[in-house]
């Protein structure tokens, strides 16, 4: 009976291991119906994953980096500013450039402080390196601040949702006398879509559902949810973006220069029948995520991408 | 005896900070208190990296090792009732609809109750394995256990755990 367990045990060991690298349960060698039970529930704990905020991870880098080599203080606090090699290895060459861009900046700088402009042919070499050396670098702290921002939404967890009854409104003045901060709509809509319901989660919370149907773009579904990132309470809400499992493809962009991720995903429903579980896919579309101010906003969508993005930055 | 330069930093705290930190969140389950312990635990391996020895274990037992030691100082500071605050968890949800994955925190916090009705060290195994990722053999080295001990404590944990998320969602 003891081996039976250590056996089972073991087992169920390693196939914890392989789900933590990736694995599905239902690709593991199942020994009994608790068994699976406790497996699956392991393979939704594998794909939970509460991570840093980015800010958190930057500060604390740079402390320990200045704990590590406080004589290097200008080249980390430079270094700082670039993406890291070993993340985002397409950045790698541009940074080492920049990194370079800027020895050589500061030193014909420097020379030029000490001759004092008598040599006047090496202004515009010197100058030209440290301005572009500025604009690149400032290029990349934006791509980074994106990137930083990507990162903390790029998070996920496969589960079975919980119901909960919403409160159904038909219009959006309805829905605004229960709803504590002003909720935007979209001032574009493509022809033949209007607004199917607003759907009230808490007052801090609002999804506001449009429907289309016309001969262009067919028949489907444009879904906004907007919440205020701290609710009446106080207390912090966050928006976990889809940009995981059904995730195919993630581009950042700008929308009215607000940073905002737009993803390709599904949308997909848990089904159960006997003995199994399993999920369909109810539509494919964009999903778009920004933040503006104090609101959080992800708009879904199955209208084509020009069209998902000009719906996006036209809310209001 | 083992050195860090920048190069090598880079690379453990790009591979341990979101595990750590994750680790860190599953024992006490208050995202600012988790960033508060992550970074101690960082500045004191830097600080005693000197001491660390690669014939005498892998860097993630060592460094855990360490975790571990910071929490057992913290636990012996605070109560553990006042650590747990659900309001601060941070997670995603499951891809649906956006009123799913809104929805999907409140999953989560019942998770996390699930997870502190646990004995300590059922608790302290699943972190390891879940949070840290860890193999047996590494967390046998941190909880001094053997690694057939550890299978055994988490394939029991990971049974009671459901079954307690189970009834919390049948309520």
């Amino acid at each position: 009976m003891k081996e039976n367990q250590l056996d089972m045990s073991t087992e169920f060991s390693r196939n914890v291991d392989e789900l933590l690298r990736g694995a599905r349960a239902e690709d593991c060698n199942v020994l009994s119906g608790e068994y699976r039970a406790n497996l699956e529930f392991a393979e939704r704990l594998a794909r939970t994953r509460f991570r840093p905020d980015p800010s958190f991870q930057a500060s604390l880098k740079q402390s320990l980096q200045r704990k590590l080599a406080p004589e290097a203080g200008l080249k980390q606090r430079l270094r700082a500013l670039l993406p890291r090699q070993e993340q985002r290895p397409q950045y790698a060459p541009r940074a080492a450039l920049v990194t370079a861009r800027w020895r050589l900046a500061l030193g014909g700088l420097l020379v030029l402080l000490l001759v004092g402009g008598i040599v006047l042919g090496w202004r515009s070499a010197s100058t030209v390196l440290a301005e572009d050396g500025v604009v690149r670098l400032l290029r990349l702290r934006k791509q980074e601040v994106v990137l930083l921002m990507q990162e903390a939404y790029r998070l996920r967890i496969g589960a079975k949702l919980p119901e909960k009854t919403a409160e159904v409104y038909l219009t959006v003045a309805e829905a605004q006398a229960v709803v504590a901060f002003p909720i935007r709509v979209p001032a574009y809509l493509p022809p033949g879509c209007h607004l199917k319901d607003v759907r009230v989660l808490e007052p801090s919370a609002v999804v506001a559902d449009y429907r289309y149907l016309d001969d262009r773009y067919g028949f489907g579904l444009v879904s906004i949810l907007q919440f205020q990132r701290f609710n009446i309470k106080g207390e912090k809400q966050d928006l976990f973006f889809e940009v995981g499992e059904g995730t195919r493809e993630e581009i950042l962009l700008f929308l009215d220069r607000k940073p905002a991720i737009l993803a390709t995903g599904q949308g997909w429903r848990g089904v159960r029948w006997p003995g199994k579980k399993g999920y369909i896919v109810v539509w494919e579309g964009y999903i778009v995520n920004w933040e503006d101010g104090d609101m959080v906003f992800s708009l879904w969508s199955t209208l084509p991408r020009e069209e998902t993005l000009r719906v996006a930055a036209s809310v209001r | 005896m083992a050195e860090v330069n920048e190069a090598t930093f880079e690379e453990l705290y790009a591979h341990y900070l979101p595990r750590l930190f994750n680790y860190m969140i599953y024992r006490v389950g208050n995202r600012q208190l988790a960033e508060d312990l992550t970074a101690t635990v960082f500045e004191k391996a830097l600080t005693r990296i000197a001491t660390y020895r690669r014939d005498r274990g892998a860097f993630s037992t060592w460094l855990f090792t360490i975790a571990r030691n910071v929490i057992v100082d913290h636990l012996r500071q605070q109560a553990r009732a006042e650590m747990v605050n659900l309001d601060d968890l941070y997670e995603t949800a499951a891809p649906g609809t956006p009123e799913a994955q809104y929805l999907r925190q409140e999953e989560l916090a019942r998770l996390y109750t699930g997870l502190n009705s646990l004995a300590e060290r059922e608790r302290e195994i699943i972190a390891l394995k879940f949070a840290a990722e860890l193999p047996n053999t590494r967390i046998a080295q941190v909880v001094g256990l053997s690694a057939e001990n550890v299978g055994v404590i988490l394939y029991r944990a990971i049974g009671k755990l459901r079954r307690r998320f189970e009834e919390e969602n049948e309520r």
